[in-house]
């Protein structure tokens, strides 16, 4: 028993001394640490505002762009004093986010400008009374009216889009010129790049299908390609007036097969982690990749001399248009008790300064009007929307579950299932959906 | 003397109470109140951040027995619990028959089969994830090395696998715990019995089945009770591993239950869910506490 | 003869050795590794001994910062658990109160109930009590929790303790404290050593709280933190498996020293339901 007790004592010390060493020789470690200590204190020091200082919460789950907006932070606060912004960022798994913002809104604390993704999760927190309404304040004449409208829901605006993504093959440049092979444009050049590269012993198109949604950037491509003017694509499904078993998604969802017939994929694509399959590209097992480019910056950090290039997946008969998917959305709690200051933030984030700051250090694409980006990371992803340029369709539907079904059946059908059956099974749930959906309202 | 030993009874039954107090408010407030309001909860809708609480009767219950999903998990735990269960059981039983006389080199086995049983279940999770995974893991490796290529499998995403892959998982971490428990029920028994055995002409395999089957049966009865329950309640690996699979092909009744909650807001519906694995796990435990009682 | 008997026996246990053996040598020796190096040779050695994988694992992913919030927790979660475990059964069972076996009762039940089935409406009322997102939160939670077994434990052992006792040390005056400080406690050794072991073991490993109370990435403690930080940074299994020899180091250092005490604690555990 001592005994136990000495070494659970030793071993605490040894961790406590192996901390604090850690902690003096990593100043930037220290620096973090003392911050969040800060947003602790400043939660409960928010309450006492004697100082004639307002402070406010700004809540998001992009700890990748942490430095670059705690230094816009900085310039805003300097130019208003009497305003303190305190930026949280929470956990970057998407449920760990939507659900702390939520408890945030519902007790009214640490959420008086937050970041949203449009589409079911926005259309949830508006519902509930918590996005205020921006359509008049101005701010919409700010930004490109093409970005505006995937946050408006009943004719208001209730959010604006700070950057977006858009979805990609990357090509391993190395890999192509040895093998001789030119950027595909057609859907016979990407056949004829798999087929190649697994003839030299390398994979196709690395896929890591085994997460659900990492099958939507192959199907709200091909759903883009094929109906490039209606976005509504999803949500006609949502509110039953179109069938997942009729055109165009029967088209489109069988091209899905079809390419996995063609040998587009490693083989065990539906059982590779998405993670993984960033790994095989960077480590040039794979000629190809599926993902979006939000992964360029994460892909150069895994290895410095990758060199790739990007092109969008053309469908099997049709050409590929470029997708705009939405990232973060600024929103601003209607409930919060600082309205004025947190109004005066989002303005700020807003500005052509502030937007072409945060674009140039993060390699996004920008949205406000105005602002111009010159990076080589970005030019390879504006190329990419040259062409005619197609807003993500799920962006506009309103239940979360709906997407989850078009995953579910992108998933079966790559994974081999009949497409018929799978799409009627896709539509099944479907039904089951509307019809709970109904019931609600007439409750 | 007898007053005061009314006074000391008194004094000492004021002030027990005061030894309950804390560990009951402790226990009342973060244990029974979360578990009595899952009840409640099981007869609403609610997403979460709506301001209302619908109250909508069975109708949670009513979906749930309609939906497609519920029933797959249902069979995905009870395939893993069978898996699990034979499995942790008979090796547990098999090894712990060849170590549990006590010498130097079977405590080293003995405390080697253990040794999963002080990792994390994140920690195993992740180990096994690398292990299965289909172009770098070590599985598919293996296979390839010794040329049984054609044995080797997308593990974690072929439907017909899946659950067993996670399931053997289970067993790799619970085997050391079964074989603790058989080793002390083989230590109880009384030598004389293999003696009177031996003397009446049976052989090894006689003896197993005549003295040591009938003398471990309680101790069978818990671990088969034991792994039982871990089956049902299984969500670690599983959450680990595959989060329950993107068609739902390892999906079990925790991770169901998580994702309704946390993926869908659909706080009333993950509350049914819970209250229906709650159900199961109370038959288990009362139809143990049965059994046990009849045997011993 | 006996020789040639044992083969096949040796053989089994060896093979059940290896399958526990492999996975364990193969984390460690991957932690050495560079990725591309693991994807080419997964079972042989590294082709040298970078810590890299370890820098990168405990900075990088934050896993010093994770290593105190895990060290807090488990900590003041075992000495609250001890004091209040032990202090509830020797209320119920050295003194006659009225209702005692149904308070027992009471606590018991929670031995068989999964956390799974109010995991949710804890968040949730954490959440209304302001307690979520707090390491003070998620110690009352283990607090509660982890009582019954141990209460369940300390009870056994405390009914057997002669009556005779007591009386000697209340006829020399003894109060109800010292009683519960002087004598009792000082007897019950062996099960505050199960208790203390079995709650080290599930607290420290424990996952499925913190997942659903903690979402803020300074307050999560280590089991949590590791399965993040494989999706925050595009993942790199050899960090991975640091990370992983750094969570587990501590647990199976103790063990290997006190195995009786672990196996003890643990397999008396698992009759917790």
């Amino acid at each position: 028993m001592k005994k136990a007790i000495c070494i659970l004592l030793m071993l605490t010390i040894l961790c406590m001394l192996f901390v604090a060493c850690s902690a003096s020789d990593n100043p930037e470690e220290e620096v973090s640490e003392d911050e969040q200590q800060e947003g602790v204190d400043s939660a409960s020091e928010r309450k006492e505002e004697a100082t004639g200082e307002t402070k406010i919460n700004f809540i998001t789950w992009r700890a990748e762009d942490a430095d670059v907006l705690k230094e816009m932070i900085a310039m805003f606060e300097a130019e208003n004093p009497d305003i303190k912004v305190n930026l949280e960022i929470t956990s970057s798994d998407m449920t760990e986010y939507y659900t702390i913002l939520k408890s945030r809104l519902v007790s009214n604390e640490g959420a008086d400008v937050f970041h949203c993704h449009a589409g079911p999760y926005l259309d949830q927190l508006v519902k509930a009374g918590y996005c205020k309404d921006l359509t008049d304040t101005g701010l919409a004449d700010l930004y490109e009216p093409e970005f505006l409208e995937i946050d408006v829901i009943d004719d208001k605006l209730y959010g604006l889009l700070q950057t977006y993504n858009s979805f990609a093959i990357f090509y391993n440049l190395k890999i192509f010129d040895e093998l001789g092979l030119q950027k595909p444009t057609s859907y016979a050049d990407v056949v004829n790049a798999a087929k190649v590269s697994a003839d030299a012993g390398y994979m196709p198109i690395a896929a890591g299908f085994a997460e659900a949604w990492t099958t939507s950037m192959l199907y709200e491509q091909m759903m883009a390609n094929y109906v490039p003017d209606d976005p509504m694509v999803f949500r006609k499904l949502e509110t039953g007036e179109a069938k997942l078993t009729d055109e165009p998604y029967v088209t489109m969802m069988t091209d899905l097969a079809t390419m996995v017939e063609d040998g587009l994929f490693q083989k065990n694509a539906m059982g590779t982690k998405y993670d993984a399959s960033l790994s095989l590209f960077a480590m040039g097992e794979a000629s190809m990749l599926i993902t979006g480019t939000w992964s360029v910056g994460g892909l150069k950090e895994m290895d410095e001399t990758l060199e790739f290039g990007l092109f969008s997946m053309p469908g099997v008969n049709v050409p590929a248009v470029g997708i705009i998917s939405p990232s973060q959305s600024i929103c601003v709690n209607a409930k919060s008790a600082n309205d004025e200051a947190a109004m005066k933030f989002t303005e700020y984030l807003s500005s052509i300064d502030a937007g072409t700051f945060y674009c140039e250090q993060t390699k996004q694409a920008p949205t406000v009007k105005g602002v111009t980006v010159a990076s080589p990371e970005l030019s390879e992803v504006s190329k990419l929307m040259e062409g005619d340029t197609v807003m993500l369709a799920d962006s506009y539907v309103q239940d979360p579950r709906m997407v989850s079904i078009m995953d579910e059946v992108s998933a079966l059908i790559l994974g081999g299932e009949d497409v018929k059956t799978s799409l009627e099974e896709g539509q099944r749930q479907i039904d089951a959906l509307i019809a709970e959906n109904q019931d609600e309202q007439t409750n | 003397m007898e007053e005061m030993d009314k006074r000391i009874n008194k004094r000492r039954f004021n002030t027990t109470y005061l030894f309950l107090i804390a560990p009951l408010a402790i226990y009342t407030v973060f244990f029974v109140m979360p578990n009595v309001n899952s009840l409640i909860f099981s007869f609403y809708k609610w997403d979460g951040i709506a301001p209302a609480k619908v109250f909508v009767g069975f109708d949670n219950y009513i979906k749930m027995a309609n939906d497609p999903v519920f029933w797959k998990a249902i069979l995905n735990t009870v395939k893993y619990t069978v898996t699990l269960v034979v499995f942790q059981t008979l090796i547990g039983l098999l090894l712990a028959v060849l170590i549990f006389k006590t010498s130097k080199i079977h405590n080293f086995f003995r405390t080697l089969y253990f040794l999963p049983s002080v990792l994390s279940a994140v920690t195993v999770g992740l180990i096994w994830g690398f292990i299965y995974d289909p172009n770098m893991g070590a599985l598919n490796k293996f296979l390839e090395a010794i040329g049984l290529e054609n044995l080797t499998h997308s593990w974690l995403s072929d439907e017909k696998i899946v659950i067993y892959a996670l399931a053997f998982v289970h067993v790799w971490v619970g085997v050391g715990q079964s074989v603790v428990l058989f080793v002390a029920g083989l230590q109880n028994i009384p030598y004389e019995l293999y003696e009177s055995a031996r003397i009446d002409g049976a052989g090894p395999w006689k003896q197993f089945t005549r003295v040591t089957m009938p003398m471990l049966r309680s101790t069978t009865l818990i671990v088969l009770v034991l792994t039982t329950i871990g089956g049902f309640k299984c969500f670690d690996y599983v959450f680990v591993m595959t989060g329950g699979g993107a068609t739902h092909s390892s999906e079990v009744l925790s991770t169901f239950l998580y994702k309704e909650a946390y993926a869908y807001s659909e706080f009333g519906y993950s509350a049914a869910i819970s209250v229906t694995l709650l159900i199961i796990v109370s038959i288990i435990t009362v139809v143990q506490m049965r059994l046990l009682r009849k045997k011993t | 003869m006996n020789k040639v008997k044992k083969i096949p026996k040796y053989m089994v246990l060896s093979l059940f050795a290896i399958l526990i053996i492999f996975p364990i040598y193969m984390v460690i020796i991957g932690s050495f590794k560079t990725e591309k190096e693991l994807y080419n040779n997964v079972f042989g050695l590294p082709s040298m001994l970078n810590m890299d994988n370890y820098r990168e694992a405990f900075f990088g992913g934050g896993l010093n910062k994770y290593f105190v919030n895990s060290i807090v927790v488990t900590g003041v979660s075992i000495v609250m658990i001890l004091l209040l475990a032990s202090m509830a059964a020797f209320a119920l069972t050295r003194s006659r109160i009225k209702g005692s076996k149904m308070i027992y009762l009471l606590f018991i039940i929670g031995i068989a109930i999964p956390p799974q089935v109010a995991i949710i409406q804890l968040a949730l009322q954490m959440t209304n009590m302001h307690l979520n997102n707090s390491l003070l939160g998620l110690i009352f939670t283990y607090v509660a929790y982890e009582l019954p077994f141990s209460i369940f434990i300390f009870y056994g052992f405390m009914q057997e303790i002669p009556h005779e006792i007591q009386e000697a040390a209340m006829i020399d005056g003894c109060s109800n404290f010292q009683m519960y400080r002087r004598v009792i406690m000082p007897l019950s050794k062996g099960p505050v050593a199960t208790v203390m072991i079995f709650n080290l073991v599930a607290i420290w490993n424990d996952m499925i709280f913190p997942l659903v109370l903690i979402s803020d990435d300074a307050l999560k403690t280590l089991p949590i933190g590791l399965l993040r930080f494989k999706g925050m940074y595009i993942s790199k299994n050899t960090v991975m498996f640091a990370g992983v020899i750094i969570i587990s180091i501590p647990l199976v250092v103790l063990y290997l020293c006190l195995q009786k005490q672990f196996i003890r604690g643990i397999s008396q555990g698992a009759v917790k339901g």
